[in-house]
């Protein structure tokens, strides 16, 4: 893997190893200036070993999601890489027909002539870089084994040179060995592994291809690998033949034609041609362009050019084939890894907070102790310094175990993974890189030591009287002062806050006055940088200037000696971080960050800054408000009810205040979980009194148990932070793992509906190879009466696929503009014509141009996502494409650009207003489609429902353009296959019906059902996959509660030996510390289900995640009750071992216990 | 099981009674074959040096540590006889306790507090708050009823342990250096209150103390040495009270 959100791992590497190198700089100077402080931190690891273990694996778990997401993207990458070498073999480019120019040709028309391979060959012969032209000819024929009666409907058949790919080191057998190439003469075949499996086929066996309504025999000479040489040319479809060049190019109807040059580049191992291999084909397309230049400079008509099309552009093209291949295997490992990092960063949030909960417990539990060392004159940097010791060693233990459990699950993952992806040829072999490794460990070792570094400090901060006495800490401070920092923010934020957010509110949009948007443009943005840099000179600049004052007048040995004597020396060091006492001032950063986050996102719109800068800028008040000690219960309520507020509010809402769409990704997901779970725990925390009522109810009720309800509520009530820092944990990933589970239920549901099956059971294609233009008459020729009396409606779908189809779009970046202009009234009439397709307004996209019979209009219950104003049902749009003289088209929401979490297909364009449910509405949009010399205008009325045009085969794959059959006739003179979508009788199973029509006539037919189904298993099992590593997650919130209660346990051992001494039970006891860690998980993970069921469900509703095919949200509650349960059982066990040792402990030593 | 009490006049009777805490291999004889007898309402204070096995005979007697021979009854019940919840339905019952330490729940306020062994015993919940108050308000605290022991006084938390010690109108009150951390004011303020209480309500005191001015407030001091009894001193005449025993 070679790069993670877009960063070269190389680069990540750098960082990490810099950063790791100056925190062992820091530690081992500390270490060496006061040692005795490092071992009294490390002899606290040995004090209590079962917390010690505890908090190791609680810490562990960062590393151990980091590693694990590393592992598996390093196998992928490694697998993936290695699969694109072995397919490709010796091929690193193709010499390819051009599709993209909007020439407008037939696909069989879309090859290079032979003379293109001659061309090249010579001009290239002196090549230092290019080793060998391998000419091939291919294309999609159906083929029968006469030996075994085995049939397959679509195997690739490749023609090659024989002498040629001989040259290249031939073609390898099942056994690494090479087939004699030699021996491939007329009537002979070899077969690639996948074509010989479905086959039944062995050496020496008949097979017979189906090729352009003829049939050819040939005899198995041999069993190749799976190569692009043996016919591998596609993932899904691997299956492949191979007869010598001159055979196919006759029974393909193709002399002197080939549908490729395949282009090998010399260079070391496997990975040597890359490097070339941007050179050579620069070489390769400039070659390429001359030749097409030169004919146009030569006056050369159309029909005598070969290498330039009518407007003199170049047809051909080298694709730089291997290394795109090789591409696309780093991003889809880099894709899994970053999706696994996103679902595992809950998991490391919920770490970093169980780090903080560790270190404020150890503190609560040393704070006498500390209490004493202060006083008698231990700094705070020195108790700093301990605590960092002991966590390094907690954080060191973790890693190393960690990564090691990392890389032992990314085992299962793989094997899970592996399972899915080995139907489509994938295999994988487990490996991990040492850098991997190293960033890992580092990673963890950084976080661990941040959240190390600032727990501790905020440890440090005890008031020493307080912890002396072990009273409470409250009320010892006084007044805060104010601080010169605090004057000095406050007077910059009082005028810059409302001017920052009027200019931001009223600055960008469109139609306002332009001195606004000048006050947008200049003075929000002056604000920002002006602010930004004051601030950093200010702290900066100051700090360096008085630092480097301090340090000339300590130099002086009379003024350094006066400074020293009275006790000044440390202020001439850092006078600034004295001055500016900023621990005071953090509202003021959260403040502004958060207002600089609000107005940026009126420039970007987007979600993150905004709902991330409003959220920022409440807690900024909170602060503000504790920082003049006004904070009490209303003020935390407020904010964490405010915040909430903000992520559930319709998006309607937003745009209504703001005037923006704004728009966010898949790390909303993230910070929503974050922001939403944060703004909870505050607002439940500061009411968990309210919240217990019942509980006091249930003690008044059973009163034997009073005292163990009020002790158990008491706790947690009375130790907010390290509560709602428990609560969090869990909260946040009974979150993560409901939003995943439910938007997972919703899809299972939608992709297996009636309506993603689009009403039909069962889809057969014909291909030009064996055109059947009607499925019932050509069954009932077949003498297959039966088979035919079987199916009940049939709907045929004729798919024009011309390469060079070019569909007029609008430029999306231009829509706002052109929105006025470009959409139909309500009528149908158009304000103004088409613009210009040459203009810059407009873009080209491929489209597959389908045509429907009046069959498919009928039958079909395809739902769809949009309709166009005027059309009140789905019914009245298919009902409307009856008319061919009105030209209405209805098109598939994968060929729309789609939303964030829908896959985006390459030949996406925008429309506007299209998402949410079937009942929104789209403007009428016209389409211009031009083909060869014509042109004509379709508009588009409906937009296929997302789910099906993914799901369902009839359109998964082909972003499509239905009209009526008449249009794909007048203008593009017929069609490339035909698709015919048939249901069954009652009682009849498709996947039969299906076999038996593929037996009988020959054409590949398959069962929409069990397809949807076994889409469904697939994409399950990915699904399952991230669940379940987002579920490790949960093992930091047990480990959580298991840490708490261990703690509990030790801290209040003489608080129960009380208990015990004044008639506590040992039942008590254990029933008030499971009660008590039960309460704290319950609300844990009520909160985290309701928070994510609440975000889903609008997110659902306002249709982020698309269409659900009418099928609605679904709450999986079975799968939510095992997470729930598991969750609290796991909470149970981890209290139950403490809670019984702590029932069990000696009442006199429990007493004496200090 | 419970304990009814007994109508002898000794509440506590202890008869060779031998306890060894073993540590890291090496055995430390705390209780050495001590025997004593304590009749109901009597205020006896135990002192010794630091070591000589004051606080475990105190534990002892009171049921909260296990002896290795000997025999110890409680109003005429063999205490060992009884099982932990019988034990400990016991104490919440018939005894009280005072430690050097408060050992205070610091989440639940100063009433919190004392009521908790009347709701141990099943008292109502009303009921328990209304004789919480008043036990707060006999030691002079009921103005701090809702405050938290981090909210008070080291003096102040010692009188909500005695509250809470008396509360439930024991027999026995077991008080671990009751003024251990608190300064001489404080300490013979606390004296004082206990005094009046076992005059008012004839509850036998057993105090565990260094301080011989303690001490002295008693009817009789205990001198332990060793795990044993070296002696005793009487400080003024005991008069058995001449109510039933309390119920």
């Amino acid at each position: 893997m070679n790069e993670l959100f877009g960063v070269p791992m190389s680069t990540i590497l750098a960082i990490v190893v810099i950063a790791l190198i100056v925190c062992t700089a820091v530690i081992v100077a500390l270490a060496s200036r006061n040692f005795l402080l490092f071992k009294m931190g490390l002899r606290n690891l040995p004090r209590r070993p079962g917390q010690t273990l505890l908090i190791v694996i609680g810490l562990m778990l960062s590393t151990l999601i980091i590693s694990a997401a590393f592992a598996t993207g390093d196998t992928l990458s490694r697998s993936l890489r290695n699969s694109a070498f072995e397919v490709t073999g010796p091929i690193d480019h193709l010499i390819l027909y051009d599709t993209a120019g909007g020439r407008g040709v037939e696909q069989r028309d879309a090859v290079v002539p032979q003379r293109v391979a001659d061309d090249l060959s010579a001009a290239f012969a002196d090549d230092p870089d290019i080793e060998h032209f391998t000419r091939v000819v291919s294309d999609t024929v159906s083929a029968e084994n006469i030996t075994t009666s085995q049939f397959e409907p679509r195997v690739s058949l490749l023609g090659i040179d024989v002498a040629e790919v001989q040259a290249l080191g031939g073609i390898p057998d099942l056994e690494s060995g090479d087939i004699p190439l030699r021996e491939l003469g007329e009537g002979k075949i070899i077969l690639n592994e996948s074509a010989a499996e479905r086959l039944a086929a062995s050496a020496g066996d008949r097979v017979r291809l189906r090729v352009l309504g003829g049939l050819h025999e040939f005899t198995v000479q041999a069993i190749a690998a799976d190569t692009l040489l043996s016919g591998k040319v596609d993932i899904t479809e691997p299956q492949g033949a191979v007869i010598p060049l001159a055979d196919a190019q006759t029974i393909l109807d193709q002399p002197d034609r080939l549908s490729s040059i395949g282009v090998s580049v010399r260079g070391d191992g496997l990975a040597g041609p890359l490097e070339l291999s941007e050179e050579v084909d620069l070489r390769l397309n400039r070659f390429l362009m001359e030749q097409a230049d030169a004919e146009v400079d030569a006056g050369l008509a159309p029909a005598q050019r070969t290498y330039a099309d009518a407007q003199g552009r170049p047809i051909f093209e080298s694709d730089p084939f291997k290394a795109d291949t090789v591409d696309n295997a780093e991003t889809f490992s880099s894709v899994f890894t970053t999706f696994f990092l996103v679902m595992g960063s809950f998991s490391i949030v919920a770490g970093i907070l169980l780090i903080f909960l560790i270190f404020v417990m150890l503190a609560e539990e040393r704070k006498m102790e500390m209490g004493i060392a202060r006083a008698v004159g231990m700094q705070r940097s020195h108790l700093v310094q301990s605590f960092l010791a002991e966590g390094l060693a907690y954080n060191l233990g973790a890693a190393i175990i960690g990564t090691a459990a990392g890389i032992g699950i990314s085992f299962g993952m793989v094997a899970v993974l592996g399972s899915v992806f080995g139907a489509f040829g994938f295999a994988f072999t487990q490996h991990i890189e040492p850098r991997s490794v190293v960033i890992a460990v580092g990673i963890s070792i950084l976080l661990t030591f941040i959240t190390v570094v600032i727990s501790s400090f905020r440890i440090s901060q005890l008031n020493i009287v307080a912890a002396i006495r072990d009273i409470s800490d409250d009320g010892q401070h006084g007044q805060r002062p104010i601080s010169v920092l605090g004057i000095l923010l406050t007077l910059i934020l009082i005028p810059l806050a409302p001017l920052l957010v009027l200019a931001a509110l009223f600055g960008r949009k469109p139609g306002h006055p332009a001195p606004l948007r000048w006050l947008h443009h200049r003075v929000v943005w002056g604000i920002y940088t002006t602010t930004i840099g004051l601030i950093l000179f200010a702290i900066l600049g100051l700090t360096v200037l008085l630092a480097l004052v301090g340090w000339l007048a300590l130099s002086t040995p009379r003024l350094g000696a006066a400074i020293r004597q009275r006790g000044w020396g440390e202020w001439a060091v850092l006078p600034t971080w004295r001055l500016m006492r900023w621990r005071q001032e953090w509202w003021f950063v959260l403040l502004l960050t958060g207002v600089i986050g609000v107005a940026s996102a009126q420039d970007s719109e987007s979600a993150f800054f905004y709902l991330g800068g409003l959220s920022l800028f409440v807690i900024g008040l909170l602060l503000l408000a504790r920082r003049f000690n006004r904070a009490g219960r209303v003020a935390y309520s407020a904010t964490g009810i405010l915040i909430l507020f903000l992520w559930l509010a319709p998006q309607t809402w937003h745009t209504a205040v703001w005037g923006k769409d704004f728009e966010g990704g898949v790390q909303m997901f993230f910070l929503s979980g974050v922001a939403m779970v944060t703004g909870a725990t505050i607002a439940v925390i500061f009411n968990l009194d309210l919240l217990v009522s019942p509980l006091r109810i249930i003690g008044r009720v059973f009163g034997r148990f009073a005292p163990a309800v009020r002790t158990a509520v008491a706790y947690p009530t009375t130790a907010r932070y390290r509560t709602g820092m428990t609560v969090a944990m869990i909260a946040i990933i009974m979150f993560a793992l409901v939003v995943f589970t439910t938007i997972n239920a919703t899809f299972s549901e939608a992709f297996i509906s009636d309506e993603a099956a689009g009403g039909y059971d069962l889809l057969a294609d014909s291909t030009l190879n064996d055109d059947i233009s009607d499925l019932h008459t050509a069954l009932e020729e077949a003498a297959a009466d039966d088979l035919a009396a079987n199916l009940d409606t049939i709907g045929r779908l004729r798919i024009a696929s011309f390469p060079g189809t070019d569909v007029v779009v609008l430029n999306h970046e231009r829509w706002d503009e052109l929105n006025t202009t470009q959409v139909l009234d309500a009528t149908g009439n158009p304000i103004i014509d088409t613009p210009d397709p040459d203009s810059d307004l407009a873009e080209t996209r491929l489209l597959w141009l389908t045509g429907t019979n009046d069959a498919f209009l009928q039958n079909n219950v395809i739902p769809l996502q949009a309709r166009a104003v005027g059309f009140e049902t789905d019914a009245a749009v298919w009902q409307a494409l009856h008319d061919p003289t009105a030209r209405y088209g209805v098109i598939t929401a994968n060929a729309i650009e789609a939303d964030a979490f829908a896959p985006l297909d390459d030949d996406a364009f925008e429309m506007p207003a299209i998402g949410g449910t079937a009942a929104d509405r789209i403007p009428r949009v016209r389409l211009e489609l031009r083909n060869k010399a014509e042109t004509a205008d379709i508009t588009i009325i409906g937009v296929i429902d997302q789910v099906v045009g993914i799901t369902n085969p009839a359109f998964a794959f082909f972003p499509s353009l239905l009209v009526r059959d008449e249009f794909v006739d007048a203008i593009y003179d017929g069609a490339d296959f035909t698709r015919h979508l048939a249901t069954v009788g009652p009682g009849t199973d498709p996947l039969d019906t299906a076999r038996a029509i593929e037996a009988t006539l020959g054409i590949e037919t398959v069962s929409i059902v069990d397809e949807l189904e076994e889409q469904q298993e697939t994409s399950n099992a990915i699904l399952n996959l991230f669940q379940g590593f987002t579920g490790l997650g949960l093992v930091v919130g047990i480990a959580a509660l298991g840490v708490i209660a261990v703690r509990a346990v030790v801290e209040r051992r003489q608080q129960i030996g009380m208990l015990r001494a004044v008639g506590y039970s040992r039942g008590m006891v254990r029933l008030e510390l499971l009660m008590e860690m039960s309460f704290i998980a319950l609300i844990g993970i009520g909160l985290g289900i309701a928070l994510a069921l609440s975000l889903t469900w609008r997110l659902f509703e306002e249709g982020v995640f698309g269409s659900t095919a009418g099928t609605g949200m679904q709450v999986p509650v079975g799968q939510i009750a095992i997470f729930a349960a598991a969750a609290f059982l796991g909470a149970l066990i981890m209290t139950w071992l403490p809670a019984r040792q702590a029932s069990r402990a000696p009442i006199a030593e429990a007493l004496r216990y200090e | 099981m419970t304990i009814m009490p007994a109508t002898s006049t000794a509440i506590v009777e202890a008869h060779d009674v031998h306890k060894t805490y073993r540590s890291a291999g090496a055995a430390v004889h705390a209780l050495r074959g001590v025997s004593l007898t304590v009749p109901r309402g009597e205020m006896v204070s135990v002192m010794g040096p630091s070591g000589c096995g004051k606080t475990t005979l105190l534990n002892t007697l009171a049921g909260l540590d296990e002896i290795d021979s000997g025999s110890i009854r409680i109003e005429g019940q063999e205490i060992q006889a009884l099982s932990d919840h019988a034990k400990t339905d016991y104490r919440a019952r018939r005894m009280g306790f005072v430690f050097q330490f408060y050992n205070l729940l610091p989440v639940l306020t100063a009433v919190e507090n004392v009521e908790m062994p009347l709701l141990l015993s099943g008292i109502s919940i009303r009921e328990a708050r209304r004789r919480a108050l008043a036990a707060l308000d006999q030691v002079h605290l009921g103005e701090w009823a809702k405050h938290r022991p981090a909210q008070l006084s080291g003096g102040q938390r010692q009188r909500v342990t005695i509250a809470r010690a008396l509360v439930n109108n024991p027999a026995i009150v077991w008080a671990d250096e009751p003024t251990g951390d608190l300064d001489s004011a404080n300490a013979n303020e606390i004296m004082t209150l206990i005094q009046e209480l076992n005059a008012q309500n004839a509850q036998t005191f057993i105090i565990v103390t260094h301080d011989e001015q303690i001490g002295a407030r008693c009817h009789r001091t205990i001198h332990m040495r060793d795990g044993q009894i070296e002696n005793e001193t009487s400080h003024r005449p005991f008069i058995p009270p001449a109510d039933e025993p309390l119920a």
